[in-house]
């Protein structure tokens, strides 16, 4: 077998006397659409807090392709390959969309004087047709020039997700991104993370839109109080019966 | 083709327009630097010291003298990256400070009497560091690095999660602006052919700050505009005499209500630079709002 992308093992966080994150296990395979629920409060973000190195982990480990990713610095962090997207939308205030994108691809730039030229030069054609790809594929291309804290609620998540696909990432956290959005507009969001899995990044998001979970995901995780309740397809999680008691009775 | 007067107070424009580019340099990264007289008086006196009592020509003097302050940026930048905002302001404004104290009591530099006999600063030269500084940014702020600066000064976190070393952006964008900060010093000391420690205190670094909020800090243009608005309209304020500083204090907090983002902005240049214009948001069919559908 095949380790997987993502392992999350023992993986503990307090917050004083708050226990958000309880020796939490978890594994994501390659090219899979996992999704990490619970009610509000349960420590989902946390996990992603957690797996970018935003806060320190108490206890346990994060394994990325085998590699322990718990000493690396946070900005080498989505250079192994992690990128994300977050709760409350979080954008650069004095940039367009276009340069969204280019900060995206920055990190793969190699080290050197080549950071110095401006965008235009360079590698310019190259960067170009990736973004004007990339922009098309999220439907933003048309918005390119406009400052994206302008752009509606729906689009700024999308220019978020260009950021991080920008990076390349082979693994795309998403926390919460159907979050606010209409029934028609979920269902794009579905379509829009099929396209994102054919194009080999594989996902693991954070979703309170059961919908969403069960067309889309592969694998389920339900968490509670930082505990991990339940696991599995969305089918079986449908039925297990502590997961309906924690969250899912009144939705599914 | 200028008279002498108008040929210094171009020497100081130029002169204000470098200091302005130090502070814009840290303050593009979200870093608030009130110390820039400090790197100035380094430029300053380690570039005459250069000339006066090592013969070093005076190019090569700036040049070393703007390393040393750049140098010290550096050490400075890296304490730095822990403070911010006001704290990080005192904090700057102690070291800009402690550098004008230290001239002050160092013998090897004439203490309060400071250093005499420099010379050699030329409108031309001037105007070419400032051509070359501008030159720098115009080139540096379209950069991957440049895009790494701002992005660094929206959200760190962010950037940082989005690959960018903040640490390296912060501390370099400081680096630069001393740097910046210490050749201005030296054109500045072999132009008015003296330097004393009372020259660099800290109301020079509030000019400096001055400039660059009032021409507009989101771009480096705004360093230009500003220094210039500064430094030319008190001229032109000559009549109202004693009155001149209420004067300007009033424009200053005028601005403040009126266009707080200052004189130039990065929308505005786009708007004078991009012939077609942004899209619009209606501009755009109504289905593109639904993702793949
Ligand atoms: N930085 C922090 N400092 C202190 N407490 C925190 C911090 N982040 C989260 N918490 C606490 O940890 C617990 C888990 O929070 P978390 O944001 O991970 O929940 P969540 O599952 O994402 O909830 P939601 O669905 O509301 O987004 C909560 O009790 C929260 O108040
Ligand atoms: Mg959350």
């Amino acid at each position: 077998m095949t380790p997987p992308l993502l392992h999350l093992q023992k993986l503990t966080k307090h917050f004083g006397g708050v226990l958000a994150v309880e020796a939490l296990d978890l594994a994501v395979a390659e090219g899979q659409i996992a999704a990490l629920i619970g009610p509000n409060g349960a420590g989902k973000t946390t996990v992603f807090n957690l797996i970018t190195r935003v806060l320190p982990a108490d206890e346990g480990s994060v394994h990325f392709r085998g590699r322990d990713l718990s000493h690396l610095p946070r900005h080498r962090i989505v250079r192994v390959g992690v990128g994300r997207t977050f709760q409350n939308i979080r954008l650069f205030a004095t940039m367009t969309v276009l340069e969204h994108v280019l900060v995206g691809q920055n990190v793969r730039l190699h080290p050197g004087w080549k950071r110095f030229i401006p965008v235009e030069y360079g590698e310019a054609k190259r960067r170009r047709a990736e973004a004007e790809e990339l922009l098309n594929f999220l439907h933003l291309w048309e918005r390119r020039h406009l400052p994206a804290d302008t752009l509606p609620y729906g689009e700024q998540r999308r220019v978020e997700i260009a950021r991080a696909l920008a990076t390349r990432p082979a693994l795309l956290l998403l926390d919460e991104p159907a979050a606010g959005m209409n029934p028609s507009e979920s269902r794009a969001l579905v379509k829009l993370l099929q396209t994102i899995r054919d194009r080999q990044v594989t996902i693991l998001l954070i979703e309170h839109d059961m919908q969403v979970v069960m067309d889309v995901c592969d694998q389920v995780t339900v968490l509670n109080f930082g505990e991990k309740i339940a696991e599995g397809t969305p089918s079986e999680v449908r039925q297990d019966p502590r997961a309906l008691e924690a969250y899912l009775g009144h939705d599914a | 083709m200028f008279s002498s007067y108008q040929e210094g107070l171009l020497v100081l424009l130029g002169i204000n327009v470098l200091t302005a580019f130090s502070v814009y340099s840290p303050l593009a990264t979200g870093q608030l630097s009130l110390g820039n007289a400090g790197f100035m008086a380094i430029g300053a006196y380690i570039s005459a010291i250069l000339t006066l009592n090592f013969g070093v020509g005076l190019q090569a003097a700036l040049i070393l003298g703007g390393l040393s302050a750049g140098v010290s940026g550096v050490l400075v930048g890296f304490p730095a990256l822990r403070l911010r905002g006001v704290f990080l302001a005192m904090a700057t404004l102690a070291f800009g400070e402690v550098v004008r104290t230290i001239f002050l009591n160092l013998s090897y530099t004439g203490g309060a009497y400071g250093l005499r006999g420099m010379m050699g600063t030329t409108l031309p030269m001037v105007w070419l560091w400032v051509l070359a500084v501008t030159l720098f940014f115009f080139l540096l702020m379209r950069s991957p690095f440049g895009l790494n600066i701002h992005a660094t000064h929206d959200d760190e976190e962010v950037g940082e999660l989005t690959g960018i070393n903040v640490t390296r952006v912060k501390v370099g964008a400081f680096g630069i602006g001393a740097f910046i900060a210490g050749v201005a010093g030296g054109l500045y000391a072999h132009y008015l052919l003296y330097i004393e420690p009372s020259l660099f205190g800290f109301l020079e670094s509030i000019y400096m700050l001055l400039y660059v909020i009032l021409g507009g800090m989101t771009t480096f243009w705004g360093c230009l505009v500003g220094a210039a608005v500064f430094t030319l309209l008190p001229e032109y304020l000559r009549f109202l005499e004693r009155w001149r500083g209420a004067f300007f204090g009033a424009i200053i907090v005028l601005m403040m209500i009126l266009r707080p983002q200052g004189l130039l902005t990065r929308e505005l240049l786009r708007l004078l630079t991009n012939r077609r214009g942004p899209t619009q948001p209606e501009e755009v069919p109504a289905r593109v709002q639904e993702v793949g559908e």
